[in-house]
C-alpha cells in the first residue's frame, strides 16, 4: 500500500521557518524645481503608476464640498483640452486614474502602461497646474453630487458613518465636518478656483512599477517645470471632542431591515507608543475573520453579515470604531454583545493561543500588504499622509510581536471601555430599541 | 503573459501552477463547477448558502479558519450563476497548510447542524443587507426573471426568494456537496514562488486519495428565443426613478464575445465614452449611465442602465438611449474610436496580471472556460475585431424584439 494510507490529516504540517518581512524604502530623488520624487522601481512591470499628492484634503476646505470638488473635477477642461477630450486622451491610452481625497490630503493616481506616459504625463501636468473648472461641468457635477447624495441616504450604513464622524471628532472641527443635502447650493466656481490655486500649488510624486530613464527625463521636463509655492500649514481648527465624553445617538431611518451601528471614540496617533498595543487588541476584537467580535456576532448568533473594528489614522487625529448592520430586531441585543466583548477585553487576560494566532495574522497581514510594487505605493502614500516614517511600519510591528498579555490589559482597559465611547444607531430605532 | 505549467490527478482533479519568484506569498485557488444554475428551482440560493457552509469545519479540522490565520493566511469565496470560486493566500513557508486546508474540505465536510442554522442566518442578513436594505437592491431580482424564462439564470445567485434559504436541510446539503464538490469537478492552481514538483508531489500527497464523483451530466433548459419585447414597471421608496435594459447576450466562449464586450466599451467605459458623453455631460438627462455584460457560460445579460433627473421621463431617456444604439447599427464605428476600446481592453488585462492571487483565479477560470493558455490568447480576440463586427452584433443584440426594460420608478412623496 502507499504511504497516502498513512496521513494524518488531524495534524496540520508546520511552516518550514517564518518569511522575513522586507519592507524596500523608496529612493528619493528631486526634480529641477524642488518637486520631491519617491521611486519604487519594479522593472519586470509593463506598468507605471504616477501618484501626485497635494496637502489639499477636506480639512483644508473654507467650505463644505469645496475640496472634492476640486478634486473630481481636475480632468474637467483646461485651457488647452475640453472635458471631453481629456477623457478620450486618457481612454485611448487605456490609462486609468484615480481622483483620491481623504481628511488630509488630495491628489491624482495615474495608472498606464508605461509605453503611452511621454504622451500622459503633459496632460498630468495639465490637470494640475492648469484646471478650469467650467461653470457648466461644475454644475452637472454638482446635480449628479446631489442625487447620489439622496440615493446614499437612503442607506443606514451611509448615514451612520456620517453622523458618527460628527459625532466623534466634533462637527467644528477640521475632521468632523460631514456634508449635508443643502450644502449642494453654496459651492461656487470662485470657491473651487480660490482653493485650487491655494492648495495646489505645491506636492509631491510618488513614482512606482516600471521607472526607465525615458519616464524619469519626461517627469522632470514636466513636472519638474511646474512651480511651486510652498504653504504654510494652516491654522487647522482641532479642536476634537474629548474621548472621555460618553454620548449616543439614534437615527431613525424607518422600516429599515437592518440597523447600522457603530460603538467608538477618539483615539491616539499613529506614532502614539500604545498604538502597536492598540492595534494588537482592535486585530483580537475586530480586526480580522477570526476575530472575538466576528465570531460571537456572526458566527455565534447570526445577527449580520459582518462585524468589524479599525484604528483608522489621520494625519492628526485617529478614530476607533467597531461597525456592523444587524437584523433590526437584534438592534438591542447586539449593541449588548458588542459592549460584553469589549468588556471582556478590559478585564480578562488574552490567552496564549490566541494572541499568537493574532500576532501570525498580523505578520502575515503586513507580508501581504507590502508585497508588490503597487501595495507598496499605495502604503508609501499613507505614510507621507500620516507623516510618519515609512519605517516606521516595520519597527511597529517588530514591537506588537513582542508584546505580552500582561502589557496588553492595561492598554484595554484605557483604550477600549465602551462606558467611555460613543454609540450610534441608524435604522428602525422607534420600533427595536 | 501568465506562464503555467498543468497536470492532472488519476481522480480528475486538474491543476495549474504559475511561478512568480518576487513574492513571499503563494496564492491556492479552487474553482468548483457549481453554481445557481445547477440549483434546482426549489431550492435556489443553494450554492452560495453552501460556499458559507464550505467555512463550518471540514471532517479532520473543526474550524478552516483558525489555524489559517495561525499561519498568517487569508482567504475569501465567492459564488456566481456558473461556478463557485475559493482562493486563499499564505506566506509561501507554509505552503503546505493550503494543501492540507482544501484538500480536507474536498474530502469530506463535518456537517455540523449549528454551523448550518448560523450560517443560514448569516446569509439572510447578507441578503437584507445587499438586496432589501439598499435603494435599488432588488433590481436584479426583479430583473433576471424578466429576461430569463426558463434557464436557471432566472433567478440570482442569493436566491430567488429567503424562504428557499430557510427551508434548506442537512440531507439537502449533504446532497449537493456529493454531487458537486469532487476533484473531478475542480480545478486548482497555486501561484507564487514554487516549482511544479514540488506543487505536484504535494497535490498527490494531499488530494490524490479524494475519489471522483459521479459522472456528472449537466444539461440546463435552453432559453426560448424572447419573440416579444418585455417590460415591467415596479415602484419603490427611492430618490431617483431608474430604468435597466437587458438583452441577452451570446456565451462567454462564444467568439462574438469579444465584439459585445467592446460594443459596451464604446457605449459606457470611461468619460468619453457614447452614453456618458451624450445623456450625462450634453442632454443632462441622467446623473449616471452605464452599459456592462454578465459574461455567463450560457449566455449572459448585456445591461444598459440609468438614473433620471427628476422632471426627466422614462419615454424621452429611451427615445435618447435608442437613438445611440440604433446608430451604433447603422453606422461603423471610427477607426479611432475602435482602436480606444481596443487599449483599453488590452491594458485592462495587463492591469489584471499584476495580484498573485489575481493570477491563479485567472487561470483557473480561463482553464474552466476550456484552456488556461486563453488567458493568454485575451488580446488577440480584441485586437481582431472590426468595425464591421461591431455594428453586426449591435444589430443582432439589439433586436426591439428582445428588449426587456425594468422602469424602477421613485414613490412620490405625499
Amino acid at each position: 500500500m502507499n504511504k497516502i494510507i498513512h496521513l494524518d490529516r488531524t495534524v496540520m504540517p508546520q511552516p518550514a521557518g517564518f518569511e522575513t518581512l522586507h519592507i524596500a524604502m523608496p529612493e528619493k530623488i528631486t526634480l529641477d524645481n524642488g518637486v520631491k520624487v519617491y521611486l519604487i522601481p519594479d522593472e519586470n512591470q509593463e506598468v507605471t503608476r504616477l501618484d501626485i499628492v497635494f496637502n489639499a484634503g477636506t480639512s483644508f476646505q473654507d467650505k463644505k464640498l469645496q475640496a472634492s470638488a476640486v478634486n473630481d473635477l481636475l480632468a474637467e477642461g483646461t485651457s488647452r483640452h475640453s472635458s471631453y477630450q481629456i477623457a478620450e486622451i486618457l481612454d485611448f491610452h487605456g490609462a486609468y486614474t484615480d481622483y483620491f481625497l481623504t481628511k488630509d490630503t488630495a491628489g491624482i493616481t495615474l495608472y498606464s502602461l508605461t509605453k503611452y506616459y511621454d504622451r500622459l504625463l503633459p496632460l498630468m501636468g495639465e490637470l494640475i497646474t492648469d484646471a478650469l473648472f467650467p461653470e457648466e461641468e461644475f454644475n452637472i457635477y454638482t446635480d449628479r453630487k446631489r442625487q447620489e447624495y439622496q440615493v446614499n441616504s437612503q442607506k443606514v450604513n451611509f448615514l451612520a458613518s456620517r453622523a458618527f464622524n460628527k459625532l466623534v471628532f466634533g462637527e467644528k472641527s477640521a475632521y468632523g465636518q460631514v456634508l449635508e443635502a443643502d450644502d449642494f447650493g453654496k459651492l461656487t466656481r470662485q470657491n473651487l478656483l480660490d482653493f485650487y490655486h491655494k492648495r495646489y500649488a505645491d506636492f509631491y510624486v510618488i513614482l512606482s512599477g516600471k521607472t526607465d530613464k525615458t519616464v524619469l527625463q519626461n517627469l522632470n521636463r514636466i513636472l519638474g517645470t511646474v512651480p511651486q509655492q510652498k504653504q504654510k500649514p494652516d491654522a487647522l481648527n482641532r479642536d476634537f471632542i474629548l474621548p472621555e465624553e460618553q454620548q449616543e445617538l439614534f437615527i431613525e431611518k424607518e422600516n429599515a431591515l437592518q440597523s447600522a451601528l457603530r460603538i467608538g471614540t477618539l483615539s491616539i496617533p499613529r506614532l502614539h507608543p500604545d498604538f502597536p498595543g492598540l492595534s494588537l487588541l482592535n486585530t483580537v476584537l475586530g480586526g480580522y475573520f477570526g476575530s472575538r467580535l466576528m465570531s460571537s456576532v456572526r458566527e455565534e448568533k447570526g445577527y449580520t453579515y459582518g462585524i468589524f473594528s479599525v484604528l483608522q489614522s489621520h494625519r492628526h487625529a485617529s478614530m476607533f470604531a467597531v461597525a456592523t448592520e444587524v437584523n433590526a430586531r437584534h438592534t438591542a441585543a447586539a449593541l449588548e454583545e458588542i459592549k460584553f466583548q469589549m468588556h471582556q477585553l478590559c478585564e480578562d487576560k488574552i490567552g496564549d493561543v490566541e494572541l499568537q494566532t493574532v500576532k501570525n495574522y498580523l505578520y502575515g497581514t503586513y507580508l501581504r500588504n507590502f508585497d508588490g510594487t503597487f501595495q507598496l505605493a499605495e502604503r508609501f502614500r499613507k505614510s507621507t499622509e500620516l507623516e510618519v516614517p515609512f519605517s516606521f511600519y516595520k519597527k511597529s510591528l517588530e514591537q506588537m510581536m513582542q508584546l505580552t498579555s500582561d502589557d496588553l490589559l492595561p492598554l484595554a482597559g484605557k483604550y477600549l471601555n465602551p462606558d467611555k465611547m460613543k454609540t450610534l444607531v441608524a435604522g428602525n430605532v422607534s420600533e427595536f430599541l | 503573459m501568465i506562464s503555467f505549467d498543468r497536470f492532472k490527478l488519476d481522480n480528475g482533479l486538474q491543476v495549474l501552477v504559475h511561478r512568480d519568484t518576487t513574492t513571499p506569498i503563494v496564492a491556492m485557488n479552487i474553482l468548483y463547477r457549481v453554481g445557481a444554475r445547477d440549483e434546482d428551482p426549489d431550492k435556489t440560493g443553494f450554492a452560495h448558502l453552501f460556499e458559507h457552509l464550505m467555512f463550518g469545519g471540514s471532517v479532520n479540522i473543526p474550524k478552516y479558519d483558525e489555524p489559517l490565520q495561525k499561519a498568517g493566511g487569508q482567504n475569501n469565496a465567492f459564488t456566481n450563476s456558473d461556478f463557485t470560486n475559493y482562493y486563499l493566500t499564505l506566506p509561501k513557508t507554509s505552503l503546505e497548510m493550503a494543501f492540507w486546508l482544501e484538500s480536507d474540505r474536498m474530502l469530506s465536510l463535518a456537517f455540523s447542524p449549528k454551523s448550518l442554522e448560523v450560517q443560514r442566518q448569516v446569509v439572510i442578513e447578507e441578503f437584507k443587507q445587499n438586496y432589501l436594505n439598499q435603494p435599488y437592491g432588488d433590481v436584479y431580482l426583479l430583473l433576471k426573471p424578466l429576461v430569463y424564462k426558463k434557464h436557471p439564470y432566472r433567478w440570482n445567485t442569493i436566491g430567488k426568494d429567503i424562504s428557499h434559504i430557510e427551508k434548506a436541510t442537512m440531507q439537502d446539503v449533504k446532497a449537493f456537496y456529493g454531487k458537486y464538490y469532487n476533484p473531478d469537478n475542480a480545478i486548482l492552481c497555486v501561484a507564487g514562488d514554487v516549482k511544479t514538483e514540488e506543487v505536484k508531489q504535494l497535490t498527490e500527497k494531499w488530494f490524490g486519495e479524494i475519489p471522483s464523483g459521479e459522472k456528472l451530466l449537466r444539461s440546463y433548459p435552453a432559453e426560448p428565443e424572447q419573440t416579444e419585447a418585455r417590460s415591467l414597471t415596479v415602484e419603490r421608496d427611492v430618490p431617483q426613478d431608474a430604468f435597466y435594459m437587458a438583452w441577452k447576450m451570446p456565451k462567454r466562449t462564444d467568439k462574438d464575445y469579444y465584439a459585445c464586450d467592446l460594443l459596451s466599451d464604446i457605449l459606457s467605459n470611461g468619460n468619453s465614452s457614447r452614453l456618458f458623453q451624450q445623456l450625462v455631460k450634453e442632454k443632462q438627462l441622467l446623473s449616471e449611465v452605464n452599459a456592462y455584460l454578465t459574461g455567463d457560460l450560457d449566455g449572459g445579460m448585456f445591461l444598459i442602465t440609468g438614473k433620471l433627473y427628476p422632471q426627466v421621463t422614462f419615454a424621452e431617456t429611451e427615445e435618447a438611449v435608442m437613438a445611440i444604439l440604433n446608430k451604433l447599427t447603422t453606422e461603423n464605428v471610427r477607426d479611432e474610436e475602435l482602436q480606444k476600446v481596443k487599449n483599453k481592453a488590452e491594458a485592462a488585462l495587463v492591469f489584471s496580471e499584476i495580484s498573485v492571487p489575481g493570477k491563479a483565479m485567472a487561470l483557473c477560470y480561463y482553464e474552466m472556460l476550456g484552456d488556461a493558455a486563453m488567458f493568454n490568447s485575451e488580446p488577440g480576440h480584441y485586437r481582431a475585431v472590426q468595425a464591421d463586427d461591431i455594428r453586426q452584433m449591435a444589430v443582432c443584440l439589439f433586436d426591439p424584439a428582445k428588449k426587456n426594460v425594468l422602469y424602477y420608478k421613485a414613490k412620490k412623496k405625499s
